[in-house]
């Protein structure tokens, strides 16, 4: 194990951190990355709070995502057509949710597919 | 006599008056118990009066699986030290690697000057939310500091960062402000910035004091020395006095400290982890603490919340009836063979007797009439019935009585020159109406000759149970339902049961002690701010008015709720005062006592013992009779009897090495003055030398003057040798009534020959040396500033003819004290000790000879007169005629005890809630009315537009309205 330089500042730099993201100990949903810096604020939105059916059409269900996670999500999302302005048709509504929601369960069985393949690397 | 009363009053604030400490320590759900990061820091400092900072040690440390590890260690330096000594500090980096790291971390010793810690490591640690840990943090901190001054709380307020060019304070960094809590505790916390955006960045300010922590898990004051020794932590302290200078060795010792102070923490850790509370360790200022956090653990409601449709009225009824522990002296200056009992935890068993428990953890409670019911009980009360626990249930009830030579606690100033309160049972005498806790009442029937005069009673009655209560583990051991059991009786019993367990026993003791009766009277003094006086509403007894906050109001804690507080230590009281009238029914009488133990005047066979001037001998009870008496209290006793066989035992001083009873002796000079000895010959006085053993000193009063750190059996070494010479003494002089000592620079000299007295101690020509801390900024300005924020020094007492107020820095090398340099606070003179004429400097000596003489002036001589230094024998009770009622808060010793011993404070006395000026009562309303003005006016001195000021309920000057009250006794 190796300590930075600083260990004080480092300290400081990582409580500081990890309390603008409002979350103890945040971990990306999608591939498990846990470092503070790759789940940094940009621009004026936490990108940490990654909406997964679009903010418009459910803002309440929210997960963190790193920055590599959430451009990617945000690219299947567009791949799949779901268009995440809000819409007043509830039919139209819902199937764009719908879509959302299988692109976000495709990138998690992608996710858990993967940490099953490193498990049993781990155990060969 | 007649006598003003000063009874306690409950104040309500109208408006906030700020946040209270405990209650501010509710935490957030993001805050984490022990945070992640810890600085853990000492300071090294020059020994003048000054203590400036030399050099301090940090360990910047991680949180690795349960334990504090150190990954970065560095050195700072005052700014503007001396070039060699930065080359010393320098020097010492080269040759040095930090020790003892987490690996991976860079050993490399860090260096920087004081403004750089406190940027790069001080403000960024407190950022972090590291937890900033120290040992008497408070002087550490103001160490650091580059300017000071008085806190709104009556505290400090350091400036740690200024600005490196102009010198400016930096307003982008926050104030740390310390206030005294306690005698052990600082509240320390950081003020506002100037900018509201920056003020979020220092809201994870932590910080922790492990003298405090360590006090508040075991109640016991310790040095870092002896803290780490009791907590087996490692590494030691190392043996070192230090210099006051910037050497290799004094760097090794405080990193050697900071490295102990460390180990410290992580034991503490251990230690505070094993509790199942939601407490923030650097929250925890005392026992109390810890037990309130206990009772928030049962889910216990706090009273004030859950009771809260009790009027005030009614706590201030509970309050005008609520005194301390009863510690009194009966055969004074006059030895005599005694057997002492006591009673086993005393509140506690209180608590489970009145049924206390139930009380707390009601749903509701309800003040019933019972005035009828408790006349009654009055009329057929006899002690047999007291011995009956049922009995016990009935008694929680306070009464309105008219005193009419009735025994009760009387809180007056007994001594004017003095003018401090005290506590005595006595007879008392009033023209108006006063309430009494019920205990007290069955006591004064029980030791009086007549039944109160009683005009209304009121009962506390419990209903239901509170909601939430859920089991704990006491220490992670032994679980308790708050449902189910007693608390107070089962953690009496568990404590009993855990004897082997040091620790876990140790633990106990302190839990029953801090929620059985101190929490229920909690009250914090808070400065108030002088510009912005909030009302206040004063209720005590019958007596409530409004007024204009004092200069400091008290601020209740979160258990605070008298009507259980002044219960309890009545209850106290009734036990004394069984264990009283259970000796008098047998013929005998007592030494002294003091709240839960008795010194019974009692020998092996018994039979009559002398006394002085000829006064008519007093019975010594046999062992057999004492016997009796306790085992009378075994039905009593609320606990398991295979577990804590009796309530009421003889105390371990009565039983030999053996285990064999032997006969001890007791020579008393006052309250809390007194002391224990055996003898060879087995007479209570003898002429020979080296004939007593003392088996129990007392040096109340005394405790400042530490002329030695030695200790003998587990006190200081000194007091043994005090009483051994003190007894001496005494011995002398009743045996050839001619004999004088005369107390001149120091010695002891015998009057008719001129030569020192055999066997005086060592110490007995050292300069009286009060060990003083300076806590709070009012302190330091009666210092003349002389010394510094939180310093440590020596206060010489000196004979006050001239302005001569002296202080020297604190050094424990006795033998120097009297050559000491020190600074007369009054011009700044520097004065040699020895320079100074032998008359003006007061010794030990005289000390003692002042402590001999101390008179008990709550009681007469057996004359009928007043106590007077020379008195001896039995004193006999005082019938106070009641003068004025005085409303006033929590009584506080001149001198307060602090950490180690020293004196933390010499503030104001108490809080008196009339600011001088009273307002006359009903009753001499009406009987100045019944008299007539104009008759009242020629008998006073006063004149009339006075007198009907004082009829028209307007409020006067305290020694008016004496005057108008002694002439109504007179008359």
């Amino acid at each position: 194990m190796t300590f930075p330089h600083n260990p004080v500042r480092a300290a400081r730099r990582k409580v500081e951190l990890s309390e603008n993201l409002g979350d103890e100990r945040p971990v990306c949903m999608y591939c498990g990355c846990a470092e503070l810096p790759l789940l940094r604020r940009v621009s004026r939105k936490f990108l940490a709070e990654h909406h997964p059916l679009g903010r418009n059409h459910d803002p309440a269900l929210k997960g963190w995502l790193c920055r590599n996670c959430h451009a990617l999500s945000h690219e299947k999302l567009i791949d799949a057509g779901v268009d995440l302005r809000a819409e007043s048709d509830p039919v139209k509504r819902v199937a764009t949710m719908l879509r959302a929601e299988a692109v976000h369960f495709e990138m998690l069985a992608q996710t858990k597919r993967e940490q099953a393949a490193l498990l049993e690397r781990e155990e060969q | 006599m007649i006598h003003d009363l000063y009874l306690r009053a409950h104040v309500v604030v109208s408006g906030d008056i700020g946040e209270q400490p405990e209650r501010a320590s509710k935490r957030s759900r993001s805050t984490k118990l022990w945070p992640d990061y810890a600085l853990v820091w000492d300071t090294e400092t020059t020994l003048d009066l000054e203590q400036a900072l030399n050099f301090g040690v940090w360990r910047f440390c991680q949180l690795e699986g349960a334990e504090y590890v150190a990954v970065q260690e560095g050195i700072f330096y005052r700014d503007g030290l001396a070039a060699k000594d930065i080359q010393t500090i320098l020097a010492y980096r080269k040759k040095h690697l930090a020790d003892d790291l987490a690996r991976g971390a860079d050993p490399q010793l860090t260096v920087l000057s004081r403004a750089e810690f406190v940027e790069r490591v001080f403000w960024e640690s407190v950022r972090a939310g590291a937890l900033i840990v120290g040992f008497n943090l408070s002087f550490d901190i103001s160490r650091i500091a580059v300017d000071w001054t008085a806190a709104s709380n009556g505290g400090f307020s350091f400036v740690l960062s200024q600005l490196s060019k102009t010198k400016l304070n930096n307003v982008h960094r926050p104030r740390v402000r310390i206030a005294p809590l306690n005698g052990v505790a600082e509240q320390i916390e950081l003020t506002a910035v100037r900018w509201e955006k920056e003020q979020h960045r220092w809201r994870r300010f932590r910080p922790l004091d492990l003298h405090t922590l360590a006090f508040a898990l075991t109640d016991e004051s310790y040095s870092l020395a002896s803290a780490i020794r009791a907590f087996d932590s490692q590494p030691q302290k190392m043996e070192h006095d230090p210099t006051g200078l910037v050497t290799d060795e004094e760097i090794t010792y405080a990193r050697r400290d900071v490295h102990g102070t460390l180990g410290l923490l992580n034991a503490l850790k251990r230690e505070y982890e094993l509790h199942p509370i939601d407490l923030l360790p650097d929250r925890a200022y005392s026992p109390a603490s810890i037990g309130k956090a206990y009772l928030r653990a049962m889910g216990v409601a706090e009273p004030m919340c859950q009771f809260k449709d009790i009027p005030p009225k009614i706590h201030g009824i509970a309050m005008a009836a609520y005194y301390g522990g009863r510690a009194e002296c009966r055969i004074r200056r006059w030895p005599v063979p005694v057997v002492p009992v006591d009673l086993t935890s005393e509140y506690p068993s209180v608590d489970a007797l009145l049924g206390i428990w139930d009380l707390l953890t009601a749903e509701r409670m309800t003040m019933d009439d019972v005035t009828v019911e408790v006349r009654a009980l009055l009329e057929r009360i006899t002690l047999e019935d007291l011995f009956r626990p049922a009995f016990w249930k009935q008694l929680n009830f306070y009464a309105r009585i008219v005193p009419e030579g009735d025994i009760l606690p009387v809180r007056s100033v007994y001594d004017s020159k003095s003018g401090t309160c005290n506590i005595g049972l006595n007879k008392l005498h009033w023209k108006q109406s006063m309430w009494v806790a019920g205990p007290d009442l069955i006591a004064a029937v029980l030791l009086g000759d007549h039944i109160p005069n009683i005009q209304e009673a009121v009962r506390l009655v419990p209903i239901g149970k509170q909601k939430g209560l859920k089991p704990v583990k006491l220490r992670g051991a032994i679980a308790v339902d708050p449902q189910k059991e007693d608390f107070f009786t089962r953690v009496i019993e568990y404590r009993k049961q855990n004897k082997h367990n040091d620790r876990l026993q140790y633990f106990l003791k302190i839990l029953a002690n801090s929620t059985s009766y101190g929490t229920y009277l909690e009250l914090n003094p808070v400065k108030v701010d002088a510009s912005n006086r909030p009302k206040i509403t004063v209720y005590s007894g019958e007596h409530i008015f409004e007024q204009s906050a004092p200069d400091t109001i008290e601020q209740p804690g979160s258990f605070y709720f008298p009507l259980l507080g002044a219960l309890i230590t009545s209850g106290g009281r009734l036990l004394l005062a069984m264990i009283e009238r259970c000796v008098r029914d047998a013929g005998g009488t007592y030494l002294c006592c003091d709240t839960d133990a008795l010194t019974i005047v009692a020998s092996k066979q018994g039979g009559m013992v002398q006394m002085p001037d000829g006064a008519p001998p007093i019975k010594a009870l046999s062992w057999k009779a004492v016997e009796q008496i306790t085992e009378r209290f075994d039905s009593l006793s609320p606990y398991n009897r295979d577990i804590v066989p009796h309530l009421l035992r003889l105390t371990d001083e009565n039983y030999d090495e053996s285990g064999a009873q032997r006969q001890l002796f007791g020579l008393s000079i006052a309250a809390k003055r007194y002391a224990l000895y055996t003898t060879k010959c087995n007479q209570p006085y003898c002429s020979h030398s080296d004939c007593v053993t003392i088996v129990d000193p007392k040096a109340h009063g005394l405790i400042f003057f530490a002329p030695s750190e030695e200790r003998e059996s587990g006190l200081p070494k000194w007091w043994w040798e005090l009483w051994r010479f003190l007894v001496a003494l005494e011995f002398k002089q009743i045996i050839d009534p001619d004999f004088n000592v005369l107390m001149f620079g120091g010695r002891a000299i015998d009057s008719a020959t001129s030569t020192p007295v055999d066997g005086e101690p060592e110490w007995i020509s050292l300069p009286a040396m009060m060990k003083m801390r300076i806590s709070t900024p009012h302190y330091l300005e009666q210092m003349k500033g002389k010394a510094s924020p939180f310093g440590f020094v020596l206060h010489p007492r000196t004979r006050g003819k001239e302005k001569l107020t002296l202080l020297t820095p604190f050094s424990k090398n006795r033998g120097a004290w009297a050559h000491s340099v020190c600074v007369n606070t009054h011009d700044g003179k520097v004065y040699s000790l020895d320079e100074l004429s032998r008359a003006n400097v007061i010794h030990l000596g005289d000390v003692l000879c002042g402590y001999i003489q101390h008179a008990e002036i709550k009681s007469l001589a057996p004359d009928g007169e007043k106590c007077k230094a020379h008195t001896r024998g039995l004193l006999c009770r005082m019938t106070i005629k009641g003068g004025l009622q005085h409303c006033i808060g929590k009584e506080v010793s001149r001198f307060e005890q602090g950490k180690d011993d020293f004196i933390e404070n010499i503030d104001d006395a108490c809080i008196h809630y009339d600011g001088g000026r009273v307002a006359a009562n009903e009753t001499t309303i009406a009987e100045i009315s019944g008299q007539g003005l104009r008759k009242t006016a020629k008998q006073t001195g006063l004149d009339r537009k006075t007198v009907r000021a004082i009829i028209k309920g307007k409020k006067v000057k305290i020694g008016t309205l004496a005057k108008v009250v002694t002439e109504m006794w007179k008359s």
